[in-house]
């Protein structure tokens, strides 16, 4: 007779293979009971959505022309600009999917065009103090890619882009 | 099921590949923007003449970057402007992988080969979250048990 080969138990943090029964991994000590690995994924994806450090949204107010806003996503290297109404509440969101759908090819004369005419307005919010799983749902039944985070008044205080979350996912919560 | 296994044992060929344009290179810019509206993707992948095979990527960011003030460029080639020789995953590559890649290099799109280099999809952000929300929905909408719900008596007439 042979003896049968070891069937061992991976780590999920470290890829360390411990041997079969082990409840915490010999090489980073996480836990390797099931349960508990799905209670802390669980718990991680409930976590509000300042973990994922949102950034600070630019916008600009409905004054603003397409040339001011196509401006600023292409130097300040963002996807989207938020724009603001008289008391700085959010009023619509533009992004770049808007330059190739509706802007590059199509209007020459950005600086007389005003953003107000081809923002989408009233766009879905969150507050930061929402889950990250309210934010993965938005993204994948609607397809955002940005969802500007608001204040009790309105107010833009953040933005949290789907590149926050696959970020997350790569290191969130796999491995915290 | 755990993510962070599903994540380490799930290949990329098992998620969405589809919704992008796939054009020749020499496509003009004014048509692979056409394209792009018509397919309602952001990201074509670009294959050399006769072989088929990748020769680069061009996205909704080039055409931020180089369209969208002027329309000097439509006439051009799509080759002119897009990202040649981008990073890819090939089908065997692992969703672990892919997110590893997408993160760290800041890539919203992967072209997917072939183990032979053939194009076989591109791999979006959107993807992996749909993948994520299709497979996990309780880890993703179960909220954390709250002690107030519990009934107190056993429920029944």
């Amino acid at each position: 007779m042979t003896e049968a080969p070891m069937d061992g138990i991976e780590c999920p943090a470290c890829g360390h293979e411990n041997i079969s029964g082990a409840d915490t991994c010999e090489e980073c000590v996480a836990t390797l009971v099931v349960d508990q690995i799905e209670d802390r994924e669980t718990a991680a994806l409930q976590s509000s959505l300042l973990r994922l450090g949102p950034r600070h949204p630019e916008s600009v107010d409905l004054t603003a022309t397409l040339a001011d806003v196509i401006g600023k996503l292409q130097k300040r290297n963002v996807g989207c600009v938020l724009v603001t109404g008289h008391g700085e509440e959010l009023v619509g969101i533009f992004t770049e999917r808007d330059v190739l759908y509706r802007v590059a090819g199509l209007i020459d004369r950005a600086a007389s065009i005003p953003v107000e005419s081809l923002m989408t307005p009233k766009p879905s919010t969150l507050r930061p103090s929402d889950p990250i799983s309210h934010a993965l749902h938005l993204m994948a039944v609607h397809g955002f890619r940005h969802i500007p985070l608001i204040d009790d008044d309105g107010r833009p205080v953040g933005v949290v882009s789907l590149r926050d979350i696959i970020r997350f996912m790569s290191q969130g919560v796999a491995v915290a | 099921m755990r993510l962070a296994q599903a994540f380490s044992e799930t290949k990329v060929s098992h998620l969405d590949l589809t919704g992008f344009a796939r054009l020749p290179a020499s496509t003009s810019v004014a048509e692979a923007l056409e394209q792009m509206r018509v397919s309602r993707s952001t990201v074509v992948l670009v294959e050399g003449e006769g072989d088929g095979k990748l020769v680069g990527i061009f996205t909704e960011r080039d055409v931020l970057l180089k369209i969208a003030d002027s329309t000097d460029a439509l006439g051009e080639a799509v080759s002119d402007l897009m990202t040649s020789n981008p990073q890819v995953l090939t089908v065997d590559d692992t969703v672990s992988e892919a997110l590893s890649l997408m993160s760290g290099g800041h890539y919203r799109n992967v072209p997917v080969l072939s183990e032979s280099g053939q194009i076989v999809g591109n791999l979006s952000q959107h993807a992996v979250i749909r993948f994520l929300t299709d497979h996990f929905p309780r880890e993703i909408y179960n909220l954390p048990p709250d002690p107030e719900l519990i009934p107190r008596t056993r429920e029944g007439a």
